[in-house]
C-alpha cells in the first residue's frame, strides 16, 4: 500500500505520484550513491500538496509515493506523522522498478479527461543517448544482464501524461543529467520502464502541454544538501509553490502557474542561494497558460547584499520602506539580508541605518513583482555620504 | 456603474492586451489583430494597468489608465506604430568589403556593430556564391538590415550568414527571404545574436507567435494573417511558391495548437517541393504521424535532416517530439530502434544550437551544413 490519500470528488481533481529515492544499494560499493535529500524533497512536496490541498485548482483526489531512504536499509519505510493525520497508512513502499511500475499504473488508471496530474522525482538521473533526463530507481543496476532497466525517461513519462487528456499535467524532475558512458554505450536502447505507450497519433492530437521541468540541464549536476533537507531544486519550486511563482488569473485571481515556473524558478534560485546554481530546464515545449494552486497572499522573495559584501555587516539595520513607511527590518548584521514581502503594486526601497564609522551604502528603490528581487546596495556617492 | 472603454490599435501588428485592475480575478486579455482593429470592454471606476505586447516583435510595454465616473467611453490607443513607412535604400557599394577567397561577400552591418557574412547556395548545390538579393538600410534605424530576394526566384535558394558574438564565438544561421523583405537585427547591448523578422505584418506576425502566443491565441492569429478563415491559412501552404518560410509558420502554429492533422495532404507535396528546407518534411512528418503512418512519418523526418537546413526552432522540437514517441511508442521493433538512432542524430545536431526568436542559431563547424 502507498497510497496515501484518496478523495472522492466530484469534478476534476489533482492525482499526485511523488517518488524521491535516496537508496542506492547497488548503484556504487559501499552505498556511496545514497542520499537522504531525495527523501526529505519527497516528503516535504507530499506535505505541501496534503496541507494545501484546498489551493489546488483542482482538489486533491489521490496522492500515490514512493521512498527508498538509505536510514532504512530495505523495504518499506514508515514515515510516521510527518505527513499529518490524513494519510490513509504511514507505511510507504520503496522506489524500486516492482513498485515504480504497479503503483505507476494505478496512478495513472485515476487520471480522468480533464484532471489535473503531478509528478515529481528527486534521486540519482542520468541522460540517455539522445540527451534525455533518466530516473534511477533503488534497484539500477542489480541485475547483472539489465543493469539500467530499473529507471525511466522523464520526457517519455510526460508525452505519455499529455496524451491522457489532463487538463494540466506538471513534471518535475530532480536529479542530475550526468553523462554516463556505460549507459551510452549500450549496443541496444536501454528498454526501461515506459508506464505508457503512446501512438503518434495521440501526441499529434490536440493534447494538453506538460509543464515538464528538470532541476539540471543535460549534462550537468543537480545539487542537494548533505543533511536531511530537500535538494535546491526542490526547495525553490517549493517556495514558488508556496506563493511567489505567481500571476493573476481570470478565474482563480493569484494563482501559480505554469509560465511563472517556469520562467520564474532560475530567478528565484538565484536569491535564494549563494554559491549554489540552480537552472532548471524544461524537457517539453510549453506554451500554455494553466494554474496549479491559487495563492491567498502572494509575496516577492527579496535578497539584499552589498559590494563589497562586509558592509552590509556593519549595518545596524536594513529597512524596506514604501515611501516613508518601513515594511520590514532586519535584526542582525549579516552578509545576505533575505525576506519574504507580499506582493502589491508599489515601488519599495531599500535603505540602511549605518553604524558610527561604517561606510553608509545608498538606498535602492525597485517596483516590486513576482517571484524575487536581488538588490544590491553600494557605498552612496561622498556628498551623499558627507 | 460601468463604463465603456473601446481598446484601438493604429498598428498593424498582432496586439496581446491584458487589462488589470485592483481585485485579484480582474484581468482581461484580448488581442487586436492589425490596423483597425479594436475591443470594447466594461469597467467600473477605477485605475487599471494595460500590458501590451506585440506578438510579431515580442515588445512590451504597460499602459495605466483611469476610468472616471465622468467619462461615459473612452478611447484608448494602443500598439505603437511600426517603421512601415520610413524609407529604405540599398546600402551604398563602398560600404561593402572586398571579397575574399572564402567569402563572396563580406559586410560590415550598417550599424557597425557586427560584421557577417551572407552567402546563398542553390538547393543540392554545395557551393555557396553572392548573395544576388538587395541589402537595404534606414536611417531612421541604424541597427537594422533589410535583406529583400532577388526578382528571379524560382531556384529557392538557400542563405546562410555567419557572424561573431561578443565572447568571439563563430555562429551561423539560415536566412528566411520572406516575400516582403526580411529584416536583420543588431542589438547594441544584451543580445549579441542578431534577430530576425519579416517586414510584412502579418508573416511577422505568424512568425513571432511562435515565441510569443500562446495556445488559445493561435487560432485567431491564423485566421487574421490568411484574411478570412483558418481554412485559407492552410490552402496558403498549397500555394506556398511565394513564400515557404510564411506557410512553414503557419503549419507549425497549428501543430502547436494541437491540429496538425489539419493540415492535409498538401504539406507532403511542400516538403518534396522544398526539400531544402528540413521544417518542410518535418511538417510533413507531423501530419502522417497524425495518421499513424509511422514508417512515412520516419522517412520524412530523416529525409529532412539528410537534405535540408532547418530554419525554425519550433520545427526541431516537433522532429524531436516526434522521434521520441516512435522510438518508444512503435509497434515494430525496427522501426522502434530505427527512430532512436534517427532521434540520436537530432539531438547531436542540435548539440549547441540556441534559439533566437522563432529561429536556430548554429554553432559553426559542428554542423553539416556549416558555411564556414
Amino acid at each position: 500500500m502507498t497510497l496515501l490519500y484518496e478523495a472522492q470528488i466530484d469534478g476534476p481533481v489533482t492525482h499526485a505520484f511523488i517518488v524521491g529515492c535516496g537508496r542506492y544499494p547497488y548503484l556504487q560499493a559501499n552505498h556511496a550513491a545514497d542520499r537522504r535529500a531525495p527523501v526529505a524533497g519527497a516528503i516535504a512536496l507530499a506535505n505541501m500538496l496534503l496541507e494545501d490541498r484546498a489551493r489546488l485548482v483542482a482538489p486533491l483526489g489521490s496522492l500515490e509515493m514512493l521512498l527508498s531512504d538509505p536510514t532504512v536499509n530495505d523495504g518499506s519505510m514508515d514515515v510516521g506523522n510527518v505527513l499529518g493525520d490524513e494519510v490513509l497508512t504511514t507505511l510507504v513502499e520503496p522506489a524500486d522498478e516492482q513498485h515504480f511500475r504497479n503503483r505507476g499504473d494505478e496512478w495513472l488508471g485515476r487520471i480522468r479527461p480533464g484532471d489535473a496530474v503531478v509528478f515529481y522525482f528527486s534521486g540519482h538521473g542520468i541522460a540517455d543517448r539522445q540527451g534525455g533526463a533518466v530516473g534511477l530507481l533503488e534497484d539500477i543496476k542489480s541485475k547483472t544482464n539489465r543493469p539500467w532497466a530499473q529507471s525511466f525517461s522523464a520526457s517519455n513519462l510526460s508525452q505519455a501524461l499529455q496524451t491522457l487528456n489532463p487538463a494540466s499535467a506538471w513534471v518535475f524532475f530532480d536529479a542530475c543529467q550526468e553523462i554516463v558512458a556505460e549507459f551510452a554505450g549500450r549496443l541496444w536502447e536501454v528498454k526501461n520502464i515506459d508506464l505508457k505507450e503512446v501512438s503518434l497519433a495521440d501526441i499529434t492530437g490536440d493534447v494538453c502541454e506538460p509543464l515538464a521541468l528538470a532541476g539540471a540541464r543535460t549534462g550537468h549536476l543537480a545539487w542537494a544538501p548533505v543533511d536531511f533537507e530537500p535538494p535546491f531544486f526542490t526547495q525553490v519550486l517549493l517556495k514558488g509553490l508556496s506563493g511567489c511563482c505567481v500571476e493573476r488569473t481570470q478565474s482563480h485571481g493569484w494563482a501559480v502557474t505554469g509560465k511563472m515556473l517556469l520562467f520564474g524558478l532560475r530567478q528565484l534560485g538565484e536569491t535564494m542561494f549563494d554559491e549554489i546554481v540552480v537552472r532548471p530546464q524544461p524537457i517539453l515545449p510549453y506554451s500554455d497558460i494553466q494554474a496549479l494552486m491559487t495563492v491567498a497572499q502572494p509575496f516577492m522573495h527579496l535578497t539584499v547584499r552589498s559590494i563589497p559584501e562586509i558592509h552590509l555587516t556593519q549595518m545596524a539595520s536594513v529597512q524596506v520602506k514604501q515611501q516613508d513607511l518601513e515594511i520590514m527590518s532586519s535584526v542582525a548584521a549579516e552578509f545576505v539580508w533575505r525576506v519574504d514581502i507580499n506582493l502589491e503594486d508599489r515601488d519599495l526601497t531599500v535603505e540602511c541605518v549605518c553604524q558610527e564609522g561604517a561606510v553608509p551604502l545608498a538606498p535602492q528603490t525597485f517596483r516590486q513583482q513576482a517571484p524575487s528581487c536581488l538588490v544590491t546596495l553600494r557605498p552612496a556617492p561622498a556628498e551623499d555620504a558627507a | 456603474m460601468k463604463h465603456r472603454v473601446t481598446f484601438a490599435t493604429a498598428s498593424k501588428a498582432a496586439i496581446r492586451v491584458t487589462v488589470q485592475g485592483k481585485a485579484p480575478t480582474d484581468v482581461n486579455r484580448f488581442l487586436l489583430t492589425g490596423h483597425g482593429d479594436e475591443k470594447d470592454m466594461e469597467f467600473e471606476v477605477g485605475s487599471y494597468i494595460a500590458d501590451v505586447k506585440n506578438l510579431g516583435s515580442g515588445e512590451f510595454y504597460e499602459y495605466p489608465f483611469r476610468v472616471d465616473a465622468s467619462s461615459e467611453h473612452m478611447v484608448l490607443a494602443v500598439g505603437r506604430l511600426s517603421d512601415e513607412h520610413s524609407a529604405w535604400r540599398s546600402i551604398p557599394v563602398q560600404q561593402q568589403s572586398p571579397s575574399t577567397e572564402h567569402n563572396e561577400m563580406l559586410a560590415r552591418s550598417n550599424a557597425g556593430l557586427n560584421f557577417f557574412n551572407l552567402r546563398m547556395r542553390m538547393p543540392h548545390k554545395k557551393q555557396w556564391r553572392r548573395f544576388s538579393g538587395s541589402r537595404l538600410e534606414n536611417v531612421d534605424q541604424p541597427n537594422i538590415t533589410k535583406l529583400v530576394r532577388a526578382g528571379n526566384w524560382s531556384e529557392h535558394p538557400v542563405v546562410g550568414y555567419q557572424f561573431d558574438d561578443d565572447l568571439g564565438n563563430t555562429w551561423h544561421s539560415y536566412v528566411p527571404l520572406f516575400s516582403g523583405g526580411t529584416l536583420l537585427y543588431y542589438r547594441e547591448q544584451g543580445s549579441s545574436l542578431p534577430a530576425m523578422r519579416p517586414y510584412e505584418s502579418k508573416s511577422e506576425a505568424m512568425v513571432g507567435s511562435l515565441s510569443h502566443s500562446i495556445r488559445d491565441e493561435v487560432s485567431e492569429i491564423l485566421s487574421w494573417a490568411a484574411g478570412s478563415s483558418e481554412a485559407d491559412a492552410i490552402r496558403s501552404i498549397q500555394h506556398s511558391r511565394d513564400d515557404p518560410w510564411a506557410a512553414a509558420a503557419a503549419a507549425l502554429l497549428l501543430i502547436r495548437a494541437g491540429r496538425g492533422n489539419e493540415l492535409g495532404s498538401y504539406v507532403v507535396r511542400f516538403a518534396q517541393r522544398h526539400p531544402w528546407m528540413a521544417d518542410a518534411g518535418i511538417i510533413a512528418a507531423w501530419w502522417q504521424a497524425s495518421r499513424s503512418n509511422e514508417t512515412e512519418c520516419l522517412t520524412q523526418l530523416s529525409r529532412a535532416r539528410e537534405q535540408g537546413q532547418i530554419y525554425y526552432w519550433n520545427s526541431l522540437a516537433a522532429g524531436e517530439q516526434l522521434l521520441s514517441a516512435l522510438g518508444s511508442g512503435s509497434k515494430s521493433t525496427p522501426l522502434r530502434a530505427a527512430a532512436r538512432k534517427e532521434l540520436g542524430r537530432w539531438k547531436r545536431m542540435r548539440s549547441g544550437a540556441v534559439n533566437s526568436g522563432a529561429f536556430v542559431v548554429w554553432p559553426s563547424g559542428d554542423h553539416k551544413s556549416d558555411p564556414a
